[in-house]
């Protein structure tokens, strides 16, 4: 037999023990009677402490306390069936539909293992999927980025992250991060959290993080505002006037908050984001988009574009 | 992708998994069974030849967890300290969740009542982990089935499309052949009968897409050219927006350095280096120049 299987056959043994058991067992009793602990004390000891932990990161949760506090005896061990059951209220058969079906949209994609787990314990519950009444598609997540895991994780334990960032000049940045929430938005993950060196609220784009993200080991590390403040938010942005050749424009017109229609030009009006952003957005139109107002952003894409005629004078 | 070696670690967490999901699949085939879990069939019997040695301290036949399966079908025994259905690590429940916000995505295929499951469901699971990991849906999954559709049904796509060379919004009628994933985008290939070539499009760029009524026939097709102009650069500034609208690699960027720039349409490039607000100038070729320069007069001559 191999030494794989033997690790993971004491793992099981002693999973099914602590379950099994009514009353807490002690390590004395462990030892002697759970097949795959043996030699010296000492070694049985380590070994039952990285078992502990092995268990622990698989999510089960081994409870430690005594059979009698009055006596004093020693301490023991054990799982209780009701934290190591999946617990997901009443389901029917088509809510297993379509959480089989939620499932199958990592095909491929970052959380692809974890999917496939999911998958096994819906099938486990005994209770008949009814995928008659969905006439529903196969969705499909994109992003196989090996940060997606870590980072998911570390915003569900609530523990600091660091990770390389790609800036705006290519340069790249270390960032500590208390990482709020993580949302896809147009074929991207973004990654909301408190940067706590400017000790303010960023957004970073998945793919630009640089390093494999390193997650703290300490957890509960912060706590996650009830209502995460949106970047996308526009209360009191400044607005642009743009004037837009019919037919053009598709991308500035999709964030338009009001459009004039006109005879050869429309009109039309958005709040600024990015300031930055816009300017190329406005640039890479050429000639079928104008900037009106405000004067500060009119002026800057008549700068860049002195700038642009000099370099290619 | 079926895998082929496992840590211990994985190994426990299948173990523990497989015993609830044979006692509710009695009698599945070995192979079957593999499927299921994505690992090959020798890592399979592994497992189980593992699993048959497990069982509660004692480990007489009477406490030992009893499988059969010699016949290539499997069945299970003696196992009810591991019957429990083991519970969701919040990575799965995060699959789950945002796999949910995608099927949202169906809207148009979904009633009111599948809706709110789905949300009920989705704010269940969120609860568990007390964390807001979602995905706003697209419209692209509907737009996909559509298309996948019309492939699987050799019939030809209606679509307005929205193109990024020339910012229009085209009608077109194709024939659909294959999906495929560039760099975690979604793309698709076939025979735009409107421009009478093979074309590549993007999934997130369809405007609007139905099945054909048209009854097109295919040409036979000439051999298909992809012609790419490509533009010589300096580096002036170090730019990430330019470096991703080009897709160059981060470490042949120097200032003052010199990098080769590579598209299908002129057009997307003069306006990519536009964009570019001068972090990359080209030098060559001379009519490429001349373009960039007539496009910036042109432009200029809106602000005078």
């Amino acid at each position: 037999m191999p030494t794989v299987s033997r690790k993971s056959e004491r793992l099981v043994n002693l999973t099914i023990a602590l379950l099994a058991t009514k009353r807490y067992l002690t390590k004395s009793e462990i030892f002697r009677t759970v097949e795959g602990y043996d030699g010296a004390p000492e070694a049985m000891e380590r070994m039952f402490e990285r078992d502990k932990d092995d268990l622990r990161s698989l999510g089960i949760a081994i409870e430690l306390g005594t059979f009698d506090p009055i006596f004093e005896d020693e301490a023991g061990y054990r799982i209780t069936p009701s934290s190591y059951q999946l617990n997901l209220g009443e389901l029917d058969g088509t809510d297993i539909a379509l959480l089989s079906l939620a499932a199958t949209a990592w095909s491929g994609a970052a959380l692809e293992r974890e999917s496939t787990s999911a998958l096994i314990k819906l099938a486990s519950m005994g209770i008949d999927s009814d995928s008659e009444a969905l006439s529903l598609l196969t969705p499909l997540v994109s992003g196989t980025d090996q940060n997606f895991a870590l980072i998911t994780q570390a915003i569900v334990r609530r523990s600091e992250i660091e990770f390389e960032y790609l800036s705006a000049d290519l340069s790249s940045q270390v960032r500590k991060i208390a990482p709020y929430s993580m949302r896809g938005q147009s074929g991207s993950w973004y990654l909301v959290g408190l940067d706590l060196e400017k000790d303010s609220l960023r957004t970073f784009r998945l793919d630009r993080i640089t390093s494999k993200a390193t997650v703290s080991k300490k957890v509960n590390s912060f706590e996650i505002p009830d209502s995460i403040p949106d970047h996308n938010s526009d209360e009191t942005r400044e607005v642009a006037i743009i004037r837009v050749r019919k037919h053009r424009g598709h991308q500035l017109r999709s964030l338009a908050t009001m459009i004039e229609t006109g005879e050869e030009w429309d009109e039309i009006q958005l709040s600024i984001l990015d300031e930055s952003w816009l300017v190329r957005k406005i640039l890479w139109h050429r000639d079928d988009v104008v900037v009106l107002e405000p004067r500060a952003l009119r002026e800057r894409v008549i700068a860049s574009l002195k700038e642009l005629r000099a370099l290619h004078g | 992708m079926a895998k082929t070696v496992t840590s211990p670690l994985d190994q426990t967490a299948r173990l523990l998994d497989l015993v609830p999901f044979l006692l509710s699949h009695q009698g599945i085939s070995l192979s079957d069974l593999a499927k299921h879990f994505k690992v090959e069939s020798n890592v399979m019997l592994d497992d189980l030849n593992t699993l048959w040695m497990c069982g509660l301290p004692g480990y007489t036949p009477l406490e030992l967890i009893d499988l059969a399966f010699d016949s290539g079908f499997v069945t299970i025994r003696n196992a009810a300290p591991l019957a429990y259905v083991r519970t969701m690590s919040s990575s799965e429940i995060v699959a789950l969740a945002v796999g949910l916000d995608l099927l949202r995505e169906n809207s148009e295929k979904l009633g009111a009542e599948q809706s709110n499951r789905i949300e009920l469901l989705a704010k269940k699971l969120r609860d568990q982990i007390g964390a807001q990991i979602s995905i706003t849906p697209s419209s692209n999954t509907a737009h996909r089935s559509v298309i996948s559709t019309a492939i699987k049904e050799r019939v030809p796509v209606d679509m307005t499309y929205y193109s990024t060379n020339s910012d229009e919004e085209t009608r077109r009628v194709v024939t659909v052949y294959d999906f495929f994933l560039d760099n975690d985008v979604e793309y698709f290939q076939g025979y735009c009968h409107s421009s009478q070539g093979m074309r590549t499009f993007r999934v997130d760029r369809v405007v609007a897409v139905s099945l054909s009524e048209s009854d097109e026939v295919i040409p036979d097709l000439p051999v298909h050219k992809n012609e790419s102009v490509r533009v010589d650069a300096t580096v002036r500034t170090l730019d990430r927006a330019s470096a991703e609208a080009f897709g160059l690699v981060l470490t042949d960027l120097r200032i003052g350095g010199s990098v080769a720039l590579q598209a299908f349409s002129p057009e997307w490039l003069i306006r990519s280096l536009m964009a570019g607000t001068g972090a990359l100038v080209a030098q060559a070729p001379q009519e490429i120049v001349l373009q960039i320069r007539q496009s910036i007069d042109s432009t200029m001559a809106l602000y005078e």
